[in-house]
């Protein structure tokens, strides 16, 4: 898909206002500010080495992601940069996540390592193949991410987990700003294709996977475990309507929109109707 | 609507959201989740709806709906009209 000089200038300019504040506000070391000292492993459990490890697990695919988004988006400045800035952030979670685990001693070196052969022994690949697609199910993906470690968050203030609850303060705060940009990035495709914008959305809900369906080891297994993912009406109550009315549309045009899709990809699909034969006078 | 009339519109707009479970016998205590239902499956169930009572159900409403007898509540909620709007 071609991109005009004006979007290119637009994509840039969302990109500068997600730079400048994560450099002026979101800064954030992994080992200075994260206070370490606060481990307290009598609140560790099973469940929470399952909660980290599944997510230290999605985070650690960031060379598949960034070495995709970077092929998707290397000829626009705005998003090849995002994608740049986006890889290193993520790259610190992933970071935090196995930290965590060795030093509370819920993994040991061995464990996390014959983990880290498995998750590197798959191949993250792109679920869409368009920017504006990938750009849809960013934004979905980002809000869903967010959601689940603020829940984490939450529960760790709950139980007094200082430390945990730093980490999720900070990863959250990251996703939520990851979505932001995304956000921001699907208002403009609207302005110049609402449409099409609505189309592209409509088949990425349909087909919305978190990342690590099929790459995680028992993904299915450790989806039982309160708070490794979140549930299809929080998602659609926190995630997506909220989404919706951002961009200015609702559920009603997204169904119609996938509904109008699933037509035009049927028609296609029928068999041409055999030309009838000139009638011979 | 009567539950009888109520439990045949739902099976309706399942079997219309997710061909695959046409025809299926549906308890009112089936979750969305169990029977595999995703999101925009959930909202073509509730645009389905929607059309054939002739209302619109606020979003925030939709956050009940786990099960099937979620939707019966939903429909129940509204007081639907005893005879159903056709579908456009
Ligand atoms: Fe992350
Ligand atoms: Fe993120």
């Amino acid at each position: 898909m071609s991109i005009s000089i004006a979007q290119r200038e637009r994509a840039y300019r969302a990109y500068n206002e997600f730079f400048d504040l994560a450099e002026r506000k979101r800064r954030w070391h992994p080992f200075n500010d994260v206070p370490w000292e606060k481990m307290d492993r009598d609140k560790n459990s099973e469940e929470v080495a399952i909660c980290l490890e599944t997510f230290c697990g999605v985070e650690l695919y960031v060379p598949d992601y960034t070495a995709n988004g970077f092929n998707l988006t290397r000829n626009i400045f705005g998003h090849a940069w995002f994608q740049a800035n986006w890889g290193y952030e993520e790259s610190k979670h992933g970071l935090v996540f196995r930290e965590y685990l060795i030093q509370s001693g819920l993994r040991t070196l061995e464990q996390y390592y014959a983990f880290e052969d498995k998750i590197f022994g798959q191949v993250w690949n792109l679920p869409f193949h368009t920017r504006r697609q990938m750009t849809c199910y960013g934004a979905l993906q980002e809000s869903a991410t967010y959601l689940i470690y603020q829940a984490q968050k939450e529960k760790a203030k709950r139980e007094g987990a200082e430390l945990l609850e730093k980490i999720f303060f900070f990863i959250s705060r990251d996703e939520a700003a990851h979505h932001g940009f995304y956000r921001k990035v699907l208002q403009l495709e609207m302005e110049d294709d609402r449409e099409g914008t609505i189309s592209d959305l409509s088949h990425v809900v349909a087909n919305f996977q978190m990342p690590g369906v099929g790459l995680i080891p028992e993904y299915d297994e450790r989806l039982k475990v309160a708070g490794v993912g979140i549930s299809s009406d929080h998602f659609l109550q926190q995630g997506i309507f909220p989404l919706l009315k951002v961009l200015g549309t609702d559920r009603r045009e997204l169904i119609a929109s996938l509904q109008k899709s699933r037509m035009a990809a049927a028609a296609a699909r029928a068999p041409e109707k055999p030309e009838l034969a000139p009638v011979q006078a | 609507m009567n539950d009888t009339e109520i439990h045949s519109l739902i099976g309706e707009a399942v079997a219309f959201a997710e061909p695959r479970l046409k025809g299926a016998s549906l308890k009112p205590e089936d979750t969305i989740a169990e029977l595999g239902i995703n999101s925009i499956a959930v909202l073509e169930i509730v645009g389905y709806l929607e059309d054939k009572l002739g209302v619109r159900f606020p979003d925030d409403e939709l956050a009940q709906l786990n099960t099937i007898g979620g939707l019966s509540d939903l429909i129940r909620g509204h007081d639907v009209a005893a005879q159903p709007a056709q579908k456009s």
